[in-house]
């Protein structure tokens, strides 16, 4: 069930998407982001999709383009993603507790920082709460479950 | 399975077309990346009606835990009986490729919108859409993708979709 009703996180992502026109990074990659994204940051946006299970990026070779880079990474660690200012940066990758760990080596690299699965009943798992305080704006987007929050140390988030 | 792009062209014409509505969606035809897609975008819009047809089992079973209160989703066993004659904000029709201009000619002056997927003339053998054309006063071809999408209206001049 949980997986049927994955993709709460669209109406934020697109909303981000759609008011940025810089360099976009996914880190975990899935049916409910991957196209979507491809398909928002169109021929002149660039966007870097990454996943650490090699066969989702199988499924989805087909979005590999030269404006679309899909890639499997196999140490979260070497993953080239701290050279680049990003626009937007989607955080929905495994194992739970790499995506704080992914959030706050981006604090400063990029102007808005979506994380899903954010609800706090839940933050056992992700402990995104240690993150928290390391940015200066954020918005907890519950208009949907489950939620996301969006975290940024450049952006004012109010508009949101 | 590996997920061609052209399964998904659809949504950013969608996304398109959702902004600048409010009304209530059609969807003849689910999948894995239209179902999910319009499910959130319905509900984060103020649980916007949703209604969403399929005929193939296997398809239905894949998405109908999506069904909620605001989303209604049925399964198809005679496309002429389902309810859809009747006003509809946005229509997307991405269903059997028999049925596609039968059910275009049906909501032709019900929908204000109507999303159609795969557009590109190489497939006008397989869809017939050329027939239904002259039926609308206003269309938008989108072809970044080679599954092209068209938006049709008989209401709406579609300039606003260009913004």
């Amino acid at each position: 069930m949980a997986k049927l009703l994955a993709g709460s996180h669209i109406p934020i992502l697109i909303k981000l998407v759609q008011m940025t026109d810089g360099p976009v990074l996914e880190l975990g990659i899935g049916y409910n982001s991957t196209p979507l994204l491809h398909w928002l940051c169109g021929a002149s946006r660039h966007l870097v999709s990454l996943e650490g299970d090699e066969k989702w990026v199988k499924k989805f070779q087909e979005y590999n383009v030269d404006r679309h880079i899909v890639k499997h990474i196999e140490d979260w660690d070497k993953a080239d993603i701290d050279n680049t200012h990003w626009s937007v940066v989607l955080i929905d990758h495994r194992p739970a507790l790499r995506r704080k760990v992914d959030a706050e080596r981006l604090k400063d690299k990029a102007d808005y920082i979506l994380i899903h699965d954010s609800e706090p009943e839940i933050n056992k798992f992700y402990r995104y709460t240690d993150i928290y305080p390391l940015f200066k704006y954020r918005h907890d987007y519950t208009a949907v479950k489950p939620n996301s929050v969006v975290l940024s140390n450049f952006k004012d988030l109010s508009n949101l | 399975m590996k997920y061609r792009t052209g399964w998904s062209s659809h949504l950013p014409v969608l996304a398109k077309v959702l902004r600048v509505t409010k009304g209530s969606v059609l969807e003849l035809g689910m999948g894995i990346f239209s179902t999910p897609f319009l499910h959130w975008m319905c509900l984060a819009d103020g649980r916007r009606e949703l209604f969403s047809y399929e005929s193939n089992e296997r398809y239905f079973k894949e998405q109908r835990l999506f069904s909620r209160g605001f989303h209604k989703i049925e399964l198809v066993k005679d496309w002429d009986k389902i309810d859809i004659d009747k006003p509809w904000c946005v229509a997307f029709i991405d269903h059997e490729a028999e049925r596609r201009k039968i059910e275009i000619r049906r909501l032709s002056w019900h929908a204000r919108y109507l999303v159609v997927h795969d557009t590109q003339p190489q497939a006008e053998q397989e869809y017939g859409y050329n027939e239904i054309y002259p039926l609308f006063k206003y269309r938008r071809d989108y072809k970044f993708s080679r599954a092209n999408t068209s938006v049709l209206s008989n209401f709406k001049d579609l300039s606003e979709l260009d913004a």
